[in-house]
């Protein structure tokens, strides 16, 4: 049986190999078979980012998890989709004022995905994205808008990789 | 000999701005006019959209795996009217899909998210628009907005 992995990075790339047990470790499933894979993973997240939107530019420490869903669905005419949401349950702190953000966001995506060449077909994907979350200001200081670049890969043995592109770009909100 | 250089030149400009044109025309773009969104959010109101989405799309082969990458730029420029305050609301982003595949086409539907920025008293909420895109490896492209959501988080 081959077991799941999401790979996430961080600077460093991190394994978590997850315990699943796929009904489909090396597919989707039989084309035409509405069969699916799921899996996902809880990511803890402990960072900081920069505040441009105070003056001066603050730093905020956030914690809490990236917790991404994935979920390979074959459909009837054999085609394969991926539907992956990303989920952002996220605290934040401004290290100088105490002012307390909350980000509890996702993002969902439904990508057609590539067949890999091979009898009978395998689904592979890669795709690169932006995902955009709010950390609501639990005060009267704008609110912020992340943006993180994530280069998400699943193969032909449904292991799935998630690479970080950077940090997160911070944008002020009304 | 001078005629030379002024043909030269002449051939330098086009050739440059051929380029210049390719890589900025909007490949396709969208009107919109008068979407009503589906607001989720308890402070903010259903709002009319209209407006443009503006599509932008690169094609490259990879030589050795014969894989196309379709990178797709989705750009908005939105006004908005309140259906329930009559304010007027802006909203304008853009965001990048990059999508690899061994096919000659691909198909992503993706969340493309906006601030809607309230221009009185109403307050600002997040657009969570849902795209349709179909790409073929000449760079055609054909895309619909299949949903349009209001958040404003928690």
């Amino acid at each position: 049986m081959v077991g799941k992995k999401v790979i996430f990075g961080f600077g460093l790339i991190i394994i978590v190999a997850l315990a699943a047990a796929p009904a489909y470790p090396q597919s989707c499933g039989a084309p035409g078979s509405n069969s699916n894979v799921n899996f996902n993973l809880h990511q803890p997240i402990s960072q900081t980012v920069t505040n441009s939107c105070a003056s001066p530019a603050a730093t905020v420490t956030l914690g809490g998890e990236f917790f991404f869903e994935f979920h390979c669905e074959t459909k009837a005419n054999g085609d394969f989709h991926e539907h992956w949401t990303s989920h952002y349950n996220l605290t934040g702190v401004d290290t100088a004022t105490g002012v307390k953000y909350v980000g509890k966001d996702q993002q969902n995506y439904d990508l057609k995905m590539d067949p890999d060449g091979t009898f009978p077909p395998v689904p592979t994907s890669d795709f690169r994205t932006n995902d955009k979350f709010k950390l609501i200001a639990q005060g009267p200081t704008p609110d912020l808008t992340m943006t993180q670049s994530l280069h998400i890969k699943v193969d032909a043995n449904n292991i799935a990789t998630v690479q970080k592109d950077g940090n997160p770009v911070v944008k002020c909100s009304k | 000999m001078q005629g030379c250089r002024k043909i030269s030149l002449a051939i330098l400009l086009t050739v440059v701005c051929a380029g210049l044109a390719a890589a900025q025309a909007p490949a396709y773009t969208a009107t919109l006019q008068n979407q009503v969104t589906t607001n989720s959010c308890s402070a903010g109101e259903p709002v009319a959209l209209s407006g443009t989405i503006s599509y932008q799309v690169a094609v490259s082969t990879d030589p050795t795996t014969g894989a196309n990458t379709f990178t797709i730029t989705a750009s908005s420029n939105l006004n908005g009217v309140g259906q329930t305050t009559g304010g007027n609301y802006t909203a304008g982003d853009s965001s990048d899909y990059i999508v690899s595949s061994t096919q000659p086409s691909t198909e992503a539907v993706v969340e493309f998210k906006s601030d809607l920025t309230s221009q009185g008293s109403a307050p600002s909420m997040t657009l969570v628009q849902t795209l349709d895109i179909v790409v073929d490896a000449s760079g055609n492209i054909s895309a619909q907005v299949t949903g349009n959501t209001t958040q404003c988080g928690n």
